[in-house]
């Protein structure tokens, strides 16, 4: 383990007129993989910049360890970094791209031709070493890109965007190639990423930006389960989202109406939270795919609570599973998407049919209009 | 874990200066001035200063005044020149555009060892200097030159004609000299279109003819304009060709200038000359461009 | 001689490069026969006789045995060459200008490349004043310039001297290493240059272990067009030349003038061998480099 924590301190960065980053405070925990989440614009690859020292922030502290490197030049960090499209040199050999961090560092050259191949066997790069960039492949290249961030032995590595280039195919090994890496190495991984599932798959914490700011941070599950705004629940997984007038709150359950016969009723409501809505103000509902029971229409005359009737409207084959495109009766929302396993099957429904749909109360999330959506 | 604690807490919200000198984005301000300082002091005492004294130099000959500018309109012979100046570019460029065309069009859409043929012969002139070119013309055209002993001996002259100091021997040769400068703009221009557009117009039934006239002809145009500005304005003032290969019939202001500064030593004339050549050369430069521009704001619209 | 347009092709030509599209792989278009008939071959075939016949005509008329220019040459000798190389004059004005050439070469790469540099990756303010006047000895006739330099450098002692032809030959040959070099450096990708920094190296470090690599064969480029720039170069030469400090185009000029002798055929053939000699190798070495760099 040589990994070091990162503490970053209320970090303010303006380009002109414009804030790119705003009061943004964070803290890695030595040997933590944590992400930087969020769409293009969200100031996360300015926040890797200022952490690599390509961008000196316009307030605010970083530091490494005990070491405040916020004004640093970036050569003297010791921060390892690897770039979206891998930035190698083109005019020198993988082995001379892997070395070259040491000669940098006036290592002898017998020191540096053992640590160049031991980084090149731990990439599994063995036999490649007197081949140009240009004549490997993009996993390949990735992985001269990762040696040479690695071994002069920073506490913290820099990912930005690393595996954008590649096949969805050859993302997925890398991804699991980086994490056994990091897992043999203990360095601290910052990784800046718009692609939340792969933070999901990666991540010990994931921190989410939006407009130059933090949104929430929190291990991938805790993100999952508990988006702290509508944003992050959109941002993060598949969310189904329907327009509801917010009714009562009774007993720590609160009941949104979403059509003239149908409500939902909600405990993932906070006690304190419960307060910013009011009786007839309009909310956002949330609601996973895989939290929603569909069955034929009950055979009662009414639906009761927690039941949205809909029609089908599109039955979609994902290989594990299936979607099923429901129009919810009274909602003018996008038809909400509903995950049903294909062992469970999806015969038994077709296009046009009245179906309804059974939501658990643990399973509706209430989030304000507006405030903090991403429309 | 957390460190922050142990680290003296600076003022942290405090706007910082250096949050400007960001090495994302290039070198910082001193850096750059230093890097191109060599270049600045280098223009401005060799090429700046020169040609401003030069120029400020024609308004102060006796005194101050236009009246080394006044000479040159009184005098018909100097108006004549310039004219002859104007003249000469025109019908250089004109030359150039219809003998440079076909040839920057073969090389850009012949098959490919034609082609390589046709770039060799265009690459071999480029390369070399327009004073051998130049010299070659005199060689071609003099009386007792290349065409002449040809003709006499063909039997189709019994006189040897003459051919050097002519109007049309400097255009002739000037042309010659010039035409790399029109061909490459027109051959990077018709290259640069793409091959579906021609295969498009074929399918559309457009004839071979009709796909030349209303596709390639038209999207090669910017590539004619650059051309003809290049060509039209070393026209302009070209020294080295008209010098050889003209006589005193056939003076241009390059030619003048040139005359007045080394027999005359009339250095305030040859000044109030350059001016005039200089901001003719400057006036195609900048209506060209906004020729250009507008354009492409044309090709926007249709 | 013209080097901006080369710098078009060369340009042109990495260009084609980076989009990786193998030559051979252009289908014929249309065949020959179909797009230009018989008489349009003929026709090309004589404008492109028009565009070569002169500036390989000198090299039969320096080998003629007569003693003035005759066509065709009734022998072949060498006693032109010979002539050339053993008279003291020639030979002081062909020193002169390689010498001049070589040092324009040094001086104009160096200014050049440091202004590119500058204009690209640097913070300037009036980028687009500097520019303009960067290139401005590509617009500005030659002639102006001449005698504008020839007027100002008579007093300052400056004219048929090696430092005033310094000056003004790197003046006519930086635009060249400027358009040159800032082409490929907007083509070089700036994060190779941080990617440096983050791997420990200092600026000038980064700059000359990952930027000049990288801009090299556009250096060389420049590098190149500046010494034909100089030694080719005739308009300049022509004014600035003092009896001492003569180049071989000013000696030429004087040559063609007063005696036309088969001497000047001689060393025009030279004048063009070393052009297609310089620009030949170029063209070759940059072919091979590509062809090694991006197997």
């Amino acid at each position: 383990m040589h990994g070091e924590p990162i503490d970053i301190l209320q970090i303010e960065k303006t380009f002109g007129d414009k804030s790119v980053v705003s009061d943004v405070s964070l803290s890695v925990k030595a040997g933590e993989f944590l992400s930087l989440l969020g769409p293009s614009g969200s100031g996360k690859t300015t926040l890797l910049m200022m952490i690599a020292g390509f961008e000196f922030p316009n307030a605010g502290q970083i530091c490494v360890g005990s070491r405040d490197i916020t004004y640093l030049a970036p050569n003297r960090r010791a921060v390892g970094m690897v770039f979206q499209k891998y930035a190698l040199f083109p005019h020198m050999t993988v082995a001379q791209n892997v070395a070259f961090p040491l000669r940098m560092r006036s290592v002898t050259t017998k020191d540096i031709n053992r640590r160049v191949s031991e980084m090149i066997d731990l990439v599994q790069l063995t036999g490649f070493e007197g081949r140009y960039p240009q004549q490997l492949s993009g996993g390949q290249q990735q992985r001269v890109a990762v040696a040479r961030a690695l071994i002069a032995e920073p506490p913290v590595l820099l990912m930005d965007e690393p595996l954008s280039a590649l096949d969805k195919k050859l993302r997925e090994t890398m991804q699991i190639e980086i994490k056994r890496i990091q897992n043999r190495l203990g360095v601290t991984v910052v990784y800046v990423t718009h692609d939340q599932e792969e933070a999901l798959t990666m991540s010990d914490r994931i921190a989410v930006m939006s407009e130059g700011r933090l949104v929430q941070v929190g291990s991938p599950f805790d993100l999952y389960q508990r988006p702290a705004t509508s944003f992050v629940a959109e941002f993060v997984g598949k969310m189904n989202f329907l327009n509801g007038e917010y009714v009562e709150a009774e007993l720590g359950k609160c009941r949104v109406r979403i059509s003239e016969h149908a409500t939902l009723s909600s405990d993932l409501v906070a006690d304190g939270e419960s307060e910013q809505y009011r009786l007839g103000g309009r909310v956002r509902v949330a609601i996973r795919p895989e939290d929603i029971t569909i069955t034929r229409r009950f055979e009662f005359g009414h639906t009761t609570d927690n039941v949205l009737r809909g029609t089908v409207e599109a039955v979609i084959f994902l290989g594990q599973a299936h979607i099923i495109l429901v129009q919810i009766e009274g909602q003018g929302e996008a038809p909400v998407q509903v995950l049903v396993p294909s062992s469970i099957g999806h015969a038994t429904f077709v296009q046009g049919e009245t179906v309804d749909l059974v939501i658990a109360p643990s399973a509706v999330r209430l989030f304000p209009r507006g405030v903090g959506s991403v429309q | 874990m957390t460190v922050t604690s142990t680290i003296a807490a600076p003022p942290i919200n405090a706007i910082n200066n250096r949050a400007r000198a960001s090495y994302a984005r290039g070198y910082s301000k001193t850096l750059s001035l230093m890097l191109i300082a060599p270049l600045v002091l280098l223009m401005g005492f060799g090429f700046l200063y020169p040609v401003g004294k030069l120029l400020i130099g024609s308004l102060f000959a006796p005194e101050f005044g236009l009246e080394q500018f006044r000479r040159l309109i009184r005098s018909p012979l100097y108006l004549t020149v310039l004219l002859r100046t104007f003249e000469i570019a025109f019908a250089v460029t004109i030359a150039s555009l219809f003998i440079g065309y076909p040839i920057a069009f073969a090389m850009a859409k012949l098959p490919r060892r034609w082609a390589a043929l046709t770039t060799v012969c265009v690459l071999i002139p480029l390369w070399t200097s327009t004073l051998v070119r130049s010299y070659a013309w005199i060689v071609l055209l003099q009386r007792k030159g290349v065409v002449n002993e040809l003709l006499l001996n063909l039997g189709w002259i019994t006189q040897p004609l003459r051919l050097i100091y002519t109007e049309g021997a400097v255009i002739m040769a000037m042309t010659h000299v010039l035409l790399p400068y029109m061909i490459l703009p027109i051959f990077a221009a018709v290259h640069a279109i793409p091959k579906e557009l021609g295969q498009a117009a074929r399918n559309l039934g457009a004839g071979g003819t009709s796909a030349f006239w209303r596709i390639m002809l038209p999207l090669s145009l910017p590539g004619v304009f650059a051309g003809c500005l290049m060509t039209f304005i070393l026209a302009l003032g070209f020294y080295v060709t008209p010098a050889l290969v003209g006589g005193p019939r056939t003076m241009l202001m390059a030619t003048l200038i040139g005359q007045q500064t080394t027999e005359t030593l009339d250095w305030a004339f040859a000044g109030a000359l350059s001016t005039v050549l200089l901001a003719a050369t400057l006036t195609f430069v900048i209506a060209f461009r906004k020729t250009l521009s507008l354009n492409r704001g044309f090709a926007g619209v249709a | 001689m013209s080097p901006d347009m080369n710098y078009a092709l060369a340009e042109r030509e990495a260009a084609e490069m980076e989009d990786r599209i193998p030559k051979h792989a252009r289908p014929q278009e249309v065949g020959l026969r179909y797009v230009f008939g018989i008489a349009t071959t003929v026709g090309l075939a004589a404008l492109l006789f028009f565009l070569i016949l002169p500036t390989v005509l000198v090299i039969p008329m320096s080998l003629g045995s007569a003693d003035y220019l005759e066509f065709p040459p009734k022998g072949i000798t060498f006693k032109w060459y010979v002539q050339y190389v053993t008279d003291p004059d020639w030979i002081a004005a062909t020193l002169f200008s390689l010498k001049i050439a070589a040092a324009t070469t040094v001086s104009a790469t160096i200014i050049g490349t440091l202004a590119a540099i500058a204009l690209v990756r640097g913070d300037l303010p009036g980028k687009a004043l500097l520019q303009a006047v960067t290139i401005s000895p590509m617009i500005v006739p030659h002639i102006v310039i001449a005698v504008s330099v020839f007027v100002a450098f008579a007093p300052l002692k400056l004219s048929g001297n090696f430092v005033g032809f310094l000056i003004a030959h790197t003046i006519l040959a930086v635009p060249y290493v400027v358009l040159t070099v800032t082409a490929s450096l907007q083509r070089f990708d700036a994060t190779l240059e941080l990617a440096a920094l983050n791997c420990g190296a200092g600026r000038s470090r980064a700059f000359f272990s990952v930027v000049l690599p990288g801009i090299a064969p556009s250096v060389s480029t420049g590098a190149v067009f500046a010494f034909l720039a100089s030694f080719d170069e005739a308009t300049v030469a022509f004014f600035l030349s003092g009896i001492e400090g003569k180049t071989i185009t000013r000696k030429m000029f004087e040559d063609i003038d007063f005696n036309l002798t088969p001497v000047v055929a001689a060393v025009s053939t030279m004048l063009v061998l070393v052009s297609l000699l310089v620009m030949g190798g170029l063209t070759l070495l940059q072919k091979l480099h590509r062809a090694t760099s991006r197997i």
